[in-house]
């Protein structure tokens, strides 16, 4: 067991290492909607045969095989995937115990900090992996143009990204995750930057932690009724975004991936968060 | 003064204490002093009025209910053992919530009857499992425990599933989560709410008090009972109505709150002995005491987030329902 972990450990490194990989057509399962989005950026769309339940960009991929949601995978699922030869995965996303069993396919977990640095660190190691690096380099320039774009947004305005599936469970994103990531690129300050990553939210925390906007997902902000549900969660109308109604919606995808559309993503919150402070 | 009033004395104190502490502390730092005579901020008004003070009732509500609804049914059924979590009515009332939010718009119901849909939907649910427990106990002529606890355990486990598949089938937002379904969540509260709990927990008590005697009666059997003049069956029918409709109205608003109806009349007895006209009020005291503490801890333990109040009556009711089988056994051998 412990040579298995050490070969595909050592598999991995190879892999992030070296730039050949492709002897034939990699036929490509791809996992986490960064990794997908990230390697249709680098026009491997034909490649990737199946992808995870976050993969929901570009919205062709709807037609790539399904393998549900990355903690629930399972190793047949992926053995069954007809001539499959490698998994690209964002590091930390697959459990070490299904990737010490995946004989003969070849696993590229590539890690992503989540700084505009750390995007394009991705975004250069998946480049170099299947030999796009000149198309890489392009996206990682246009993300840097993008970002040279960026209207200052001042420190007090307070973002709160708050994601979930109904009244009773409300949690909002802390340190460490993509929406706080992007709360720090667009120069605004994360309401909740008490905690990591995703917690629920009690009526009084959500009350205290006082949001001038508030960021959701579109699919977040239907699921919740619109403008109309979310004033009506507890502590909501205690806040300076609840009274304004100062909410951002943007597509989960642009929201909730760290790849190529990084400098859109910010330039489309810092846009509203403007717009919104003009509106007042 | 007697012992048990010196008790009752300090037992009101305490639940007091409680309930302004409830008001004080959460994660908002709040000074009552500052609310009523100084200067407030928006936010701390919002916070006192909108979110603690509705919360502690709805506490004091809940706790009220669960707490005399389980004496009550602890008195039909004859049997200490009895808890409305253990036997199925809870989780009765939850997958009906649950339906019925899923479906209630497709059959216009909400439209009809607005803010009351879910408490009565809960009730029946309640109601549907109290009807069928109590009808399973009667056939076998006395009450058996082992029968009882085994039709809950059966009861439980369907409804459980029957919430869980709605619930990972339904993308509607008003289901919140099945933690909430199972272990209950008071952060909610708002005013509709705590003007339909505390109404009828004092509705429920007061009827249950006044007819504490007849429940006495009934604990020598429904023989005795009928000869010492009780209307047996009118009595129990009362019960089982009043009780669904308590833990109902508990578990739509609050979800499914445990062992507070088991663990609160059983402390009562051993204190003030059998007679319901005591155990009755006293547990609804005692029942909204339980209740407020156990929510402060709930709300304080992992600030800024919350626990389940649920996981806090089940870590206190857990251990307590073992030690009281370990006696019964004792008691048995």
């Amino acid at each position: 067991m412990k040579i298995h972990n050490l070969l595909s450990a050592l598999l991995v490194l190879t892999a992030c290492s070296n730039n050949v990989i492709q002897e034939e057509t990699p036929k490509i399962l791809s996992i986490g909607g960064t990794t997908t989005e990230t390697l249709a950026a680098l026009g491997l769309m034909d490649q990737i045969v199946a992808v995870d339940i976050t993969s929901t960009y570009p919205e062709s991929i709807a037609e790539k095989q399904n393998v549900g949601h990355v903690s629930q995978i399972k190793v047949e699922t992926i053995l069954a995937i007809p001539g499959l030869t490698h998994v690209v995965v964002q590091e930390g996303l697959l459990p070490e115990a299904i990737k010490s069993k995946l004989d003969g396919i070849e696993i590229l977990s590539v890690p992503l900090e989540f700084t505009t640095q750390g995007a394009k660190h991705f975004i250069s190691q998946l480049g170099k992996a299947f030999e796009k690096t000149a198309t890489a380099d392009e996206i990682n320039q246009k993300i840097s143009s993008d970002l040279a774009l960026l209207p200052k947004v001042t420190a007090d305005c307070n973002l709160l990204f708050l994601y979930g599936r109904g009244a009773g469970a409300i949690s909002a994103a802390g340190k460490q995750t993509i929406q706080n990531a992007y709360i720090e690129i667009i120069g605004a300050t994360n309401a909740c930057a008490a905690f990591d990553g995703f917690k629920l939210l009690s009526p009084e925390v959500l009350a205290a932690s006082s949001p001038s906007h508030i960021l959701l997902f579109d699919h977040t902000y239907e699921l919740l009724g619109g403008a109309e549900g979310i004033a009506a969660i507890p502590g909501i109308r205690a806040t300076a975004a609840g009274i304004n109604t100062n909410y951002i919606v943007l597509e989960s995808s642009l929201l909730g991936n760290f790849g190529p559309r990084l400098g859109e993503a910010a330039l489309a919150i810092s846009q509203s968060v403007q717009e919104s402070t003009l509106k007042l | 003064m007697t012992a048990s009033k010196k008790t009752t004395i300090s037992l009101f104190l305490l639940v007091l204490v409680l309930f302004i502490s409830s008001l004080k502390y959460g994660a908002v730092k709040l000074s009552l002093s500052t609310l009523f005579v100084g200067e407030a901020s928006a936010l701390q008004e919002y916070v006192f009025w909108q979110l603690r003070l509705p919360r502690s009732l709805a506490g004091i509500g809940v706790g009220c209910l669960l707490a005399v609804c389980g004496a009550a049914l602890q008195g039909l059924f004859r049997n200490p053992l009895v808890e409305p979590g253990l036997i199925g009515v809870t989780t009765g009332a939850s997958a009906a919530a649950v339906l019925v939010i899923s479906f209630g718009s497709w059959l216009s119901l909400s439209a009809i009857l607005g803010g009351l849909l879910l408490p009565l939907a809960a009730f029946m649910g309640a109601l549907l499992v109290s009807f069928f427990i109590y009808k399973l106990s009667q056939s076998a002529g006395k009450s058996q425990i082992a029968l009882l606890i085994l039709a809950g355990v059966a009861v439980n486990a369907i409804f459980g599933a029957l919430t869980g598949f709605v619930l990972n089938y339904s993308s509607d937002a008003a289901l919140r989560s099945f933690t909430f379904w199972a272990m209950g969540d008071l952060s909610g509260a708002n005013w509709l709410q705590v003007a339909i709990i505390l109404p009828l927990a004092i509705a429920i008590l007061t009827y249950l008090s006044r007819n504490a005697a007849d429940l006495d009666a009934l604990s020598l059997g429904e023989q005795a009972a009928f000869h010492l003049g009780v209307d047996v069956q009118r009595i129990s029918i009362h019960i089982i109505l009043l009780t669904a409709l308590g833990i109902g109205a508990a578990v739509a608003f609050f979800g499914a709150i445990g062992f507070v109806g088991l663990v609160v009349p059983h402390m009562v007895r051993k204190i003030y002995g059998a007679r319901n006209a005591v155990i009755i009020p006293i547990s609804a005291l005692l029942g909204a005491g339980l209740l407020m503490a156990a929510d402060l801890v709930a709300r304080l333990i992992i600030l800024p987030a919350e626990l389940p109040i649920g996981i806090v009556t089940s870590l206190i009711g857990g251990p307590f329902f073992l030690w009281l089988l370990i006696q019964n056994k004792k008691k048995l051998a």
